[in-house]
């Protein structure tokens, strides 16, 4: 299929602002992406370690014996991401294997950095409870105090470390 | 003379207009009223949940900003007698949704009683839940009658006991009472000195719902 | 009034999927249409080259924002079941900076680079290993953090929205951020003409 354009984004916004309203006026809630994988991850180490995850307090919460973390709302919504997103890849023609990088570096050394750069956002998310879906989208649209201040937080720390780290992309 | 105007431009504008009116709706509260037993527990078995008379008129006099008595009983009630500086919401008024949302909207710090404590109680696990910081007068209106507007004095007491008697007299006049003085039962006059004021007959106090 | 509507009649869990399943395609499907899936789209919002997140994303939150301050208005929702995040500011700046600096390093966020996934980009197959490790050891960690995370210094405010916060109504607070919304929009086009390298495709 063809390589079609980006929609604009504009456009893209609005959809996607229609799309997190009606996730509140049906579900009572709205986007969100970290909790999904903090299920996964509690459900890998509940498979290899349940007597771990039972005795630390924070992953019990997610995982104890008799708590199944898939049951989830999110995990549900992330299955649903990636159905969309395959699908409107599939009819704009951008499926496609590929490393997206800038150009002063290699496929393996953008992967590297993919791991380095995810471990810490997943770290910060969990300390944030919550990623750019649940926090800046979702609590800013609700207006919640601590969502656009963790929003203020994400922006400052990316564009403040962009400089030093603009070799990866530019 | 043609203008042009362009989707964004229609976009813009139509945003702008969409913010104009937006300033003039109004907003419903989204206080959650949500239930948790282990907070609520954890307040009552500390201790947290009440306060004694004598801090009540302290915070009074001091003029504590925050400060936001609620008077509980029937109307009828309030107007025989009430504390200083106190509001007459009576129960069923008061777990009522409108003045859940309406009342409680600036944090404050809300001293609750009845004539004793039962139904104080009942009124604090609502506000707690809805997010109030809630206290319940100990002993309701009838430990504030009896503490401060009708301070007792026995017949021999000590030089600092004459102080605080008197100081206290001064308090329950600042409360509006004209603080009879009573003897305290059953203390020894001359021998001994007595050491704490006894119970003293009540002045008001109204049968108790508790 | 008949929103939220699971709230409101009560669904059981397995109606609750599907629907969050259904709206799960329509985020995952205006994320790809824009170009989320890519990451140097993505991090070139930082060198101002490319400002498709900050139109998107303030887009979304401005339109989400204001349907639901008018449905409010109209009394068509209760706002009081809507689940509004709670604000831990001290844990939510710290983990926002640490997102930001990942952000920045690995160009993605969670959301986006199951996009990606979707559509074979390899980078975001690292990049998913990586948060799952990164969340791995954040679960390690988080015993001895808890008065930080949840406890004495999080900055804990209970559920406080930006409107209560100011003592205004909610339209006050959706009127100031649609201007500032705006504003930053007509910069942003003013800074791609200059800087002009979008990714298009």
């Amino acid at each position: 299929m063809e390589k079609k354009n980006y929609i604009s984004p504009y456009l893209g916004g609005v959809l996607l602002g229609l799309v997190l309203l009606l996730s509140f006026i049906i579900s009572g809630r709205g986007l969100g992406a970290s909790g999904a994988m903090m299920k996964f991850v509690v459900a890998i180490e509940k498979f290899l370690a349940q007597g771990h995850v039972d005795s630390n307090p924070y992953l019990a919460h997610y995982g104890a014996t008799g708590i199944n973390p898939f049951n989830d709302w999110l995990v549900f919504e992330i299955l649903g991401v990636i159905a969309g997103a395959f699908l409107s890849g599939l009819i704009g023609g951008r499926i496609k294997k590929e490393t997206n990088r800038g150009p002063q570096i290699s496929d393996k050394q953008r992967w590297i950095y993919a791991v380095i750069g995810g471990a810490l956002f997943g770290f910060g998310a969990r300390l944030a409870r919550g990623c750019t879906s649940g926090v800046a989208l979702s609590g800013g649209a609700t207006l919640a105090l601590g969502s656009w201040v963790t929003m203020l937080c994400i922006f400052a720390g990316a564009y403040g470390l962009a400089y030093f780290v603009r070799k990866l992309w530019i | 003379m043609k203008i042009k105007i362009t989707g964004k431009l229609l976009a813009a504008y139509t945003a702008m207009i969409l913010a104009v009116i937006m300033l003039f709706l109004p907003g419903s509260d989204t206080r959650k009223f949500s239930f948790k037993p282990e907070d609520l527990a954890a307040a009552i078995a500390s201790g947290d949940d009440a306060i004694t008379a004598s801090t009540l008129s302290e915070w009074i006099i001091q003029g504590k900003s925050d400060l936001m008595i609620i008077d509980i009983r029937s109307e009828e009630d309030f107007s025989k007698g009430a504390i200083k500086n106190a509001v007459n919401i009576p129960l069923q008024k008061l777990l009522k949704k409108e003045t859940l949302n309406s009342e409680f909207n600036v944090p404050k710090t809300v001293v609750l009683y009845s004539n004793g404590n039962s139904h104080a109680h009942q009124a604090w696990l609502v506000l707690k839940s809805a997010g109030v910081d809630a206290l319940v007068l100990q002993g309701g209106y009838n430990s504030w009658v009896e503490t401060i507007l009708n301070p007792s004095k026995t017949v021999a007491m000590e030089d600092d006991e004459v102080l605080k008697y008197n100081a206290a007299l001064s308090v329950a006049k600042f409360f509006g009472s004209a603080g009879e003085i009573k003897e305290s039962a059953g203390s020894d006059n001359k021998s001994t000195p007595a050491n704490k004021p006894a119970v003293q007959p009540k002045k008001k106090k109204l049968a108790g719902c508790g | 009034m008949f929103a939220p509507i699971a709230v409101l009649n009560d669904w059981s869990n397995g109606i609750n999927y599907i629907f969050a399943f259904i709206i799960g395609i329509g985020f995952g499907w205006v994320l790809e249409s824009s170009g989320f899936g890519n990451s140097k789209k993505l991090a070139w919002q930082f060198y101002f080259r490319d400002l498709t997140v900050f139109k998107v994303m303030f887009t979304a939150i401005v339109t989400a924002m204001t349907g639901l301050i008018f449905i409010d208005a109209f009394g068509w929702i209760d706002m009081s079941s809507i689940l509004i995040n709670e604000t831990y500011l001290w844990s939510g700046a710290a983990g926002g900076l640490i997102m930001g600096i990942g952000f920045a390093i690995g160009g993605y966020c969670p959301g986006t680079s199951f996009t990606g996934f979707a559509t074979l980009k390899v980078d975001s197959y690292f990049y998913i290993f990586g948060a799952l490790l990164g969340m791995f050891v954040y679960g390690e960690v988080a015993p001895f953090i808890e008065p930080f995370y949840g406890g004495k210094y999080s900055g804990y405010m209970g559920t406080v929205t930006l409107q209560k916060f100011f003592g205004v109504s909610a339209g006050v607070v959706g009127f100031v951020v649609m201007i500032i919304a705006l504003a930053g929009f007509f910069g942003a086009e003013w800074i791609e003409k200059k800087n002009g390298n979008i990714v298009k495709s």
